[in-house]
C-alpha cells in the first residue's frame, strides 16, 4: 500500500534505535570517542524526524497486512503526516 | 496499494475502512499496480501443471490459511479449495464500506514525489509485491538513492520448518514470487541500506491466542479492530518488518548477503537467490541485511503494546 507517510519523532525508542546503530558501526572506536559522538547525536535526535512510506498489499479485514500498517501508525514515536503536499 | 494477497481495489477499501475504524483517516491512500510486471495469472496456472502447485497465490486464489496452536508449536491449515474473483470485483465487506476515498495520484508517483520532497530522509517500507517501487525506480532512476533506505518483507534463505509451503521450497516466498521482475529491479537499485525480513525469521513469530487475548482486553480503536477482524492467526511477517524498523534490537541475527530473484521461467521462477562476496555474479547485485532470528518475547510485547496504546 503506497500512500502513507509517517514522521517518526525523536522519541526515546527511536533514540535508542539510533544509538544501537551508531554503536554497531563504531566497534573499533574508543569508548570515550563513542560517548562523545552519542552525546552529539542525542542533541540532534530530539530535533530530527524520520519519515517512512508504506508500500504493501492490504487484504482485510484484519490480518497481517492491516496489522503491520497499524504497527507503524500506532507507534508512539511516529507522527503521521496528514497532508504531505 | 499493490495487488498481492488480494486485488488492489478491494485492498484499498479494506485499508481505508481500517483507517476509519482506528482513527487514522488523516493518512492518504494511493492506488498502485493491479498486475505484476511480467507474471500473469494464466501462465502461472498453466505452469502448475508442469512445475507443481504453489501453496499461496494471493489474489489469484484466496483462502484463509491459519495456524493451529498445538502443544508449544503451530501447524498451518489451508483450505482445500481457494476462491478467486476478478481484479475489479469487491466482495461484500464484513467491516462495512469506507466513506473516505483514495487519492487520485497513483502510488508510484506518490512515492517519487514524497521522496523528492524529503531527500535522503525517507525509509520505504515494502511489505508486499514490489511492483509499485519498481515502477517508481523505472520512472525516476534516482528514486532509490534519494531515500534513507528500504525495508522489505520478502525472500527466504533456509527456513527451519515443516510448514509445507516452505519445507519443500526453502527459497520460495510470496512477495518475491508474485512479481519476480519487480523484486529484481528493486534489489539492484542504489538504496543506501536494505533490510530484509525473511521467511526464516517470520515463521518464528506466530500470532498467538495469548497475544490476541491481551490485545482484546484493550479499548483502543486498534485493539477493537483487531479483536473484531483478526481472529484468523498466522505468522506476523509484515508486523515484524515494521517493528524491526522501529526497534532494530528485535533482530538478534542477520546475514549480509547479495540478494536477487530467479527470473528463469522454470520451477524456481521467483525464488530467492543469494551469494557471498566470493561467489557473487558481476552483474550489479547488492548487499542486504537478511534477518534470520529475533527476540520473540520482546517482539510480542512490543506488538501488543503498540496495538493497545490509545493514540490522540
Amino acid at each position: 500500500m503506497a500512500g502513507i507517510i509517517a514522521f517518526a519523532a525523536g522519541g526515546c525508542n527511536l533514540f535508542l534505535m539510533n544509538l544501537q546503530r551508531v554503536c554497531a558501526t563504531m566497534r573499533p572506536m574508543r569508548l570515550t570517542a563513542a560517548i562523545l559522538m552519542v552525546g552529539a547525536l542525542s542533541l540532534g535526535a530530539a530535533a530530527q524526524k524520520r519519515l517512512v512510506l508504506i508500500d504493501q498489499d492490504g487484504s482485510g479485514p484484519g490480518g497481517s497486512n492491516q496489522m503491520a500498517m497499524l504497527a507503524l501508525l500506532q507507534a508512539p514515536q511516529v507522527e503521521v503526516l496528514a497532508s504531505p503536499w | 496499494m499493490v495487488t498481492g494477497n488480494a486485488w488492489r481495489d478491494e485492498e484499498t477499501l479494506h485499508t481505508l475502512r481500517m483507517l476509519e475504524l482506528t482513527g487514522h483517516t488523516n493518512v492518504p491512500v494511493a492506488r498502485g499496480a493491479v498486475f505484476p510486471l511480467i507474471r500473469s495469472q494464466e501462465e502461472t496456472r498453466l505452469a502448475e501443471a508442469i512445475n507443481g502447485k504453489v501453496a499461496w497465490v494471493g489474489a489469484w486464489g484466496q483462502g484463509q490459511t491459519m495456524l493451529l496452536e498445538t502443544g508449544g508449536g503451530v501447524k498451518p491449515v489451508a483450505p482445500d479449495h481457494l476462491q478467486s474473483h476478478g481484479p475489479y470485483d469487491v466482495p461484500p465487506m464484513q467491516e462495512g464500506l469506507p466513506v473516505t476515498k483514495a487519492i487520485e495520484e497513483d502510488a508510484a508517483h506518490f512515492l517519487i514525489r514524497q521522496v523528492r520532497a524529503h531527500p535522503h530522509r525517507v525509509t520505504v517500507y515494502a511489505a508486499g509485491p514490489l511492483t509499485n517501487i519498481a515502477l517508481a525506480i523505472a520512472i525516476d532512476p534516482e528514486f532509490a538513492g534519494l531515500t534513507e533506505g528500504l525495508v522489505i518483507m520478502g525472500g527466504s534463505l533456509n527456513p527451519q520448518t515443516d510448514d509445507p509451503e516452505f519445507a519443500a521450497s526453502s527459497r520460495h516466498e510470496f512477495n518475491f514470487w508474485f512479481d519476480p521482475e519487480a523484486a529484481h529491479i528493486v534489489l539492484r537499485a542504489a538504496w543506501p541500506r536494505v533490510d530484509v525480513t525473511t521467511v526464516d525469521v517470520s515463521i518464528k513469530a506466530p500470532f498467538t491466542q495469548k497475544m490476541l487475548d491481551e490485545i482484546s482486553k484493550s479499548s483502543s480503536p486498534a485493539a477493537r479492530y483487531i479483536a473484531a477482524w483478526s481472529q484468523n492467526r498466522y505468522y506476523l511477517w509484515d508486523e515484524l518488518a515494521a517493528c524491526a524498523w522501529l526497534d532494530p534490537t528485535l533482530i538478534t541475527k542477520e546475514k549480509l548477503v547479495y540478494m536477487d530473484v530467479d527470473l528463469g521461467h522454470g520451477p524456481g521462477y521467483g525464488d530467492t537467490l543469494t551469494w557471498d562476496e566470493k561467489f557473487k555474479p558481476k552483474t550489479g547485485v547488492r548487499l542486504v541485511h537478511a534477518q534470520t532470528d529475533l527476540d520473540l518475547p520482546h517482539f510480542q510485547k512490543m506488538f501488543v503494546d503498540l496495538m493497545t496504546v490509545v493514540r490522540h
